[in-house]
């Protein structure tokens, strides 16, 4: 579904680089954690991913589109959260998600139903008469997720998603994170939360200072590290401070 | 006392972007550019204030011959305190009622009065330099023609200092009063707008009442059409008691001392009132702000399908009107332009003479040949409809006001063609409302006939056409995207300025047939139109093809 080919990242050409020569495969149906410390270089991966930054090297593939050869249909394929949830402050709440769903051409039943749906689901729905200007940080995050599930995307982009939601809107988020890839679409997601990566994920990847230094499921991973009774934590810890 | 120049030294340096600029000269990559961008504005001014002193010496001149010295300088000073309010009314739509600041600067440990008073120097600074702007080559020229005394220009001094101090005060709490009354509404961000446009309509027609006709002089040239209502001018000068002190200033030493008195009580009362009012009026007015931030406006959605384009043309238009920065400073001339041809063209009613008695037939009998008035008139208003339309900042600052919404334009499946296009459209959109009033008024108030007035609307249409892409090129090359205050996005945002620039070059040249035609070395209007149409259609062919060009480039990243 989604393939990282030798994906480098120099933000400045003295400096060493923010993500470096990174090789990944998520497959159809994942749930896909992406793992790191901070200034690990989650989010540059997923801004290059998505279209925002430029690779200083490297391919990116989705269902085997280059964003290269064809960036709308390549677009198309995927719905992204990122992690400051910037919004039209002028618009209301509902006038961006018929906004997103227009540019997503969404027809106007299906639009409906899923305004409804993930309106009840975050239970923001009443709120969506407002101007965005005075929702609060996790109701924006909340209007975002909901404009990103509109088109219902093959691929879900998020960016450290449960940043500043309440515990019922993460958990709602965690469902529908499973739901979405039980009807067969992929999920990626990123976090410093090792938890919710333990709780949810199919298969993960550690990334720091720029590099995979792991990657498999949980399972793999534990056994990689020859002993079976390491939680997530200590397997994180070890290979970070081995990597440093 | 000591924090309030700290925290006025903080704002300088965000707002004016000393610090920006210091470090720009100071990185050897880009003291070039900046040097660039700091000469064009020099000449730009430059520019500005040749055409200001040549327009006070024909002033000066025609007060002379009916009014008087007194009538001329009683004029400067009025002009000056009407372009002072226009100023004030928009900078305080930019800085004073800005929330986002206002919310950080309130949770420090400064007192509200200290936060205040910032923005009320902040103001009262802006006011003195528009304000500099009219007196300094007003007097200038009074005294090239009067003869220079260094101890008139002495006496200036405290003039110009102390002179800004009652209209910021009754400015700032005007406004205070306009934000307390849209507050109440659903609408306040709307209703702040428009009436802040009403503000500025209102400094126009004062100005349009100083300017037309009622006059007791007699005199049939073009002088006499640029002195206007002299009665309305004494009065005036008489009740606006900053522009009666200061001309007191200039008198003998007597009306020196009384002038400098007034002026002093004056400042300190508007400094005490303002410093102890308006701290807690300030705080209460904010707060009201915030508070009505998040009026309902549509409670359910329509859920119907819309096209792409037209999904991002309506995006565009709501972001556009419901900001008061954006409606003030870029579509502000929708409303100027109209309004400027009333001024033009009212006169020519006022009067008891014939229609046709305006300033631009005055004109047109003054270069005295033989050729067609109806078209000199309709293209002077065609020139003028053209420059009013590359004011416009809808372009040239299209991709900069998406600001950190940057992300939504690169990562939604629709080409940068495509999102681009929604913009010129927007702003095309905008400009054909300016060109057809402004030129509809223009050919009203003229008696202009139709075939004339529509050969101007195209002309000016096909112009604001390639002004769009030059400033579209401008924004889409170097966008200013990280901002936190709407007002950076397009005053303190140099695309404007340089689209501007490029738009006057091509202005002078769109104007040249047409001046070759008043001058007399070409004598058909059928081939001025088709030379200037054949300019018009080249460069705007040249222009598109350069924005698409760059925009193709930048296609899948920016
Ligand atoms: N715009 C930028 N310019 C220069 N360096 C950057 C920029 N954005 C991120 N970096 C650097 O890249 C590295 C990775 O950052 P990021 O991808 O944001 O980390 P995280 O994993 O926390 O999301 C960090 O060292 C950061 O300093
Ligand atoms: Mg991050």
């Amino acid at each position: 579904m989604l393939e990282l080919k030798n994906l480098t990242k120099c933000y400045d050409k003295r400096k060493t680089a923010a993500v470096s020569d990174i090789n990944l495969k998520v497959n159809k149906g994942e749930l896909f954690g992406f793992l790191g410390p901070n200034g690990a270089g989650k989010t540059t991966t997923i801004k290059m991913i998505t279209g925002i930054l430029a690779p200083t090297a490297g391919e990116i593939l989705i269902d085997g589109i280059s964003i290269k050869d064809d960036p709308i249909k390549y677009k198309k394929n995927f719905g992204y959260v990122s992690d400051t949830p910037n919004l039209y402050e002028r618009l209301t709440g509902i006038e961006y998600l018929e906004f997103i769903a227009d540019v997503y051409d969404v027809n106007s039943e299906a639009r409906k139903a899923q305004i409804q749906k993930y309106g009840a689901m975050f239970d923001i729905y009443n709120a969506l008469g407002d101007r965005i200007k005075s929702f609060s940080h996790g109701m924006r995050q909340k209007l975002v997720l909901m404009g990103t599930l509109l088109h219902n995307p093959k691929l879900w982009i998020l960016d450290e998603p449960m940043v500043g939601l309440d515990p019922m809107s993460a958990y709602c988020l965690k469902e529908e994170m499973k739901e979405h890839c039980r009807q067969g679409n992929t999920v990626f997601f990123s976090t410093h939360v090792l938890e919710v990566a333990e709780k949810l994920c199919d298969r993960i990847a550690i990334i720091s200072n720029g590099v995979i230094v792991a990657i498999g499921t949980i399972d793999e991973l534990k056994a990689q590290a020859e002993d079976g009774n390491l939680t997530l934590e200590d397997i994180f810890m070890n290979v970070v401070r081995r990597q440093e | 006392m000591n924090k309030f120049l700290r925290l006025f030294k903080f704002k300088l340096y965000n707002r004016i972007g000393l610090g920006g600029i210091k470090s720009a000269f100071a990185s050897p990559g880009l003291r070039i550019k900046a040097t660039a961008i700091f000469l064009s504005v020099l000449i730009i001014l430059c520019i500005f204030v040749i055409f200001l002193i040549f327009t006070m010496s024909m002033m000066y001149k025609s007060f002379v011959q009916s009014g008087g010295k007194d009538l001329y300088l009683n004029f400067i000073f009025i002009f000056a305190q009407l372009i002072g309010f226009f100023t004030l009314i928009i900078s305080s739509f930019n800085s004073m009622f800005n929330s986002k600041e206002h919310d950080i600067l309130s949770s420090l440990p400064v007192k509200r009065e200290h936060i205040f008073m910032t923005s009320y120097v902040e103001l009262y600074v802006s006011f003195l330099v528009s304000m500099l702007m009219i007196v300094l080559p007003g007097l200038g020229v009074y005294q090239y023609y009067e003869g220079f005394s260094l101890t008139f220009t002495l006496r200036a001094l405290p003039g110009y200092i102390l002179f800004p101090a009652l209209p910021a005060t009754v400015v700032t709490f005007v406004m205070f009063a306009v934000m307390i009354v849209a507050g109440r509404f659903k609408h306040t961000e709307l209703i702040s707008t428009l009436s802040g446009v009403a503000l500025i309509v209102a400094c126009f027609i004062l100005y349009l009442s100083l300017s037309t006709g009622g006059s007791s002089y007699k005199q049939d040239d073009l002088a006499q059409s640029l002195i206007g209502n002299s009665d309305l001018i004494e009065i005036l000068s008489k009740c606006m008691i900053n522009v009666f002190a200061f001309k007191m200033l200039l008198g003998s030493v007597y009306e020196f001392l009384i002038g400098a008195i007034i002026l002093i009580v004056i400042f300190a009362t508007t400094c005490f009132i303002t410093y102890f009012a308006g701290g807690c009026l300030y705080e209460k007015v904010m707060r009201l702000l915030s508070s009505s931030a998040g009026g309902r406006w549509t409670k359910t959605g329509r859920y119907r399908k819309s096209s792409v384009q037209r999904a991002l043309i309506r995006k565009e238009f709501k972001l556009l009107l419901r900001s008061p920065t954006y409606v003030m400073n870029c579509i502000i001339n929708v409303i100027l332009g109209p309004l400027m041809m009333l001024i033009f063209g009212i006169r020519s009613y006022n009067k008891e003479a014939a229609v046709g008695e305006d300033i631009f037939s005055r004109i047109t009998v003054l270069l005295k040949n033989n050729m067609n008035a109806d078209y000199v008139i309709c293209g002077l208003i065609t020139a003028l409809t053209i420059a009013v339309t590359a004011f416009g900042m809808v372009a040239s600052t299209c991709v900069s006001r998406e600001g950190s919404n940057f992300t939504v334009m690169q990562t939604i499946p629709v080409s940068y063609k495509d999102q681009i296009k929604a913009k010129l459209t927007s702003a095309l959109i905008i400009n054909l409302v300016c060109v057809i009033t402004t030129m509809g008024v223009g050919g009203v108030l003229f008696g202009i006939n139709f075939l004339p007035v529509l050969l101007g609307i195209i002309i000016c249409i096909i112009a604001s056409l390639s002004f769009n892409y030059i400033g579209a090129f401008i924004d889409v090359m170097r966008p200013k995207i990280y901002w936190d205050k709407e007002s950076q996005a397009v005053k303190q945002n140099a695309n404007g300025m340089i689209s501007l620039l490029l738009c006057i070059v091509l202005m002078i040249l769109y104007a040249l047939p047409f001046a070759l035609y008043v001058v007399g070395i070409i004598d058909s209007i059928v081939f001025v139109v088709v030379l200037t149409m054949i300019m018009e259609v080249i460069s705007l062919i040249l222009t598109r093809m350069m924005l698409f060009r760059l925009i193709n480039n930048k296609e899948i990243y920016r």
